[in-house]
């Protein structure tokens, strides 16, 4: 038991540096046009919502916490701790989703992508403005609103992908959530 | 463990404690950004930067190898490295079209030539470029030779005859760089006019793999594809520096807008290669106050004429 769950940390954590790899090194490789769009896609965010999907709230969290640190190391703005809140409240609101919805399917992915991406680009902008961080996009409310909304689609588009993925690399603990899912419906 | 099984079995019936606790240390994580006196914060960086650039060093070089095999063999292969090498010997044109343009307005201005020294003739270090930033509000690279290779914080950082940005900052084995299309990146810039003219105005970055440049003074005609250079006056870059050409809807040129959309001369969608300039710092600052203190000069002289002709 204790192996597995061991094996699954290191999974997820092996998931976390994939993810700042696709996006530091092999972005800048891809032409430009794609690049614009694929710039948007938060694969981190992703990953610490699909942990959150696996209905373990103390993983889904540490996830969160793991992935803004990572984020913050590897971004080149002084803002140290802001990813990692947003990430933690996108785990947190996972959580509750997977919490108060029994059931797991394509519609409840996309409804805690959606949340997640949302509350994180708004709290990330929120963070960035009170920190005084000199970005133009938070000045003009029209490019937030399409920073968010772009963030959004890409996130929402490659999840559908990306999670088929991570079904295939968590075997074990999506027969667990299922086997969960099903206790809990039953209790009920 | 960190986490104890009694405290992990409390947290999964009720997550929202470590939720608190969690919050709470981001909370104060954050607050350190705003700490005064004290902006090298940047610790977790440092480790990480340092840790991780080898990785990404080797993943960049396999997957460029990869790429340039793929590209070698699908394009025509003759064709493609001439092309590189024209290209390459059209950058060297370039600039020593530019600083012969520079060398001659100095010769105008009546300055002595044994002082002045091209940007571009300063020593280079060569880096690689191992990454991008991860979010894309910040528009930064990352390469791989850092302090213990001479390499500094402000140092302006060039490649493909144009400049990238400069560095932001150092660790022992690598080096993140601003580039000059990140939003908070700004530079005193000058536009070369085919007439002849100079124009003077400020560049700042867009987010968007383009520069916009702003406040032009005086304004005057422009034409599509009018070179930009730095002007030095910013006290970061040398002057002669090529940041980029003008890009204009109306291709038979226009009075100078608001702002004008610069395209950067260096190749940044697809930078793999970078030279950093070793110029320290102090000097920049030095030639910065000589020209302010020359504009001045020349703005009270012209004070001067204009009162006198009114006379």
């Amino acid at each position: 038991m204790e192996n597995t769950s061991r094996g699954t940390n290191l999974f997820i954590f092996g998931c976390l540096f994939a993810g700042v790899f696709l996006k530091t090194t092999l972005e800048q490789l891809v032409p430009v046009t794609p690049g614009i769009w694929l710039r948007h896609i938060d694969w981190l965010l992703l990953i610490t919502v699909y942990i959150g999907l696996l209905r373990d709230p103390v993983r889904s969290l540490i996830t969160g916490t793991v992935a803004g640190i990572l984020y913050d190391s590897f971004s080149g703005g002084q803002a140290m701790g802001v990813n990692g809140l947003c990430y933690i409240l996108a785990a947190f609101l996972t959580h509750r989703i997977t919490a108060l919805i029994v059931v797991d399917n394509l519609l409840i992915r996309f409804l805690a992508v959606s949340l997640a991406s949302v509350t994180c680009s708004l709290t990330r902008l929120l963070f960035y403005r009170m920190l005084n961080i000199d970005l133009p996009v938070l000045a003009d409310g029209g490019e937030a609103a399409q920073m968010v909304v772009f963030g959004l689609f890409a996130n929402l588009i490659v999840s559908v992908v990306l999670y088929l993925f991570l079904d295939r690399i968590f075997k074990k603990d999506v027969g667990l959530r299922m086997r969960r899912s099903e206790a809990r419906r039953r209790r009920l | 463990m960190w986490i104890t099984v009694k405290a992990k079995d409390k947290a999964k019936k009720n997550p929202t404690w470590l939720l608190g606790i969690l919050l709470a240390a981001h909370l104060v994580a954050i607050s350190f950004n705003r700490v005064p006196n004290n902006p090298e914060l940047w610790v977790f960086q440092k480790l990480f930067i340092t840790l991780t650039t080898p990785g990404q060093s080797i993943l960049t070089g396999a997957v460029n190898w990869v790429k340039g095999g793929i590209n070698h063999y699908l394009s025509l292969k003759d064709a493609r490295s001439d092309n590189e090498v024209l290209r390459e010997q059209l950058n060297d044109r370039r600039i020593e079209i530019l600083s012969l343009k520079e060398k001659l307005i100095e010769l105008e201005l009546g300055k002595d030539l044994n002082k002045w020294k091209s940007a571009y003739s300063y020593d280079g270090i060569d880096a690689r470029v191992v990454g991008r930033d991860v979010n894309e509000m910040f528009g930064t690279i990352v390469i791989d030779k850092g302090s213990t290779s001479g390499i500094s914080r402000n140092q302006p950082v060039i490649a493909g005859g144009g400049l990238v940005g400069r560095v932001i900052f150092t660790a022992p084995f690598a080096s993140r760089v601003l580039l000059i299309t990140d939003e908070r990146h700004a530079s005193g810039a000058v536009l070369v006019q085919t007439e002849g003219g100079r124009l003077i105005g400020l560049l700042k970055g867009t987010d968007n793999f383009h520069c916009n440049m702003q406040f032009i003074d005086p304004p005057g005609k422009v034409l599509n594809g009018e070179q930009v250079i730095t002007s030095g006056q910013d006290g970061i870059y040398p002057a002669g520096l090529l940041l980029g050409r003008i890009r204009l809807t109306n291709p038979a040129g226009s009075v100078a807008p608001q702002v004008v959309i610069i395209e950067p001369a260096a190749p940044l969608d697809r930078l793999e290669k970078v030279t950093v300039l070793n110029i320290p710092p102090e000097k920049i600052r030095n030639i910065s106050r000589e020209l302010t203190n020359e504009e001045q000069m020349q703005e009270s002289a012209s004070d001067r004429n204009r009162r006198e002709n009114r006379r």
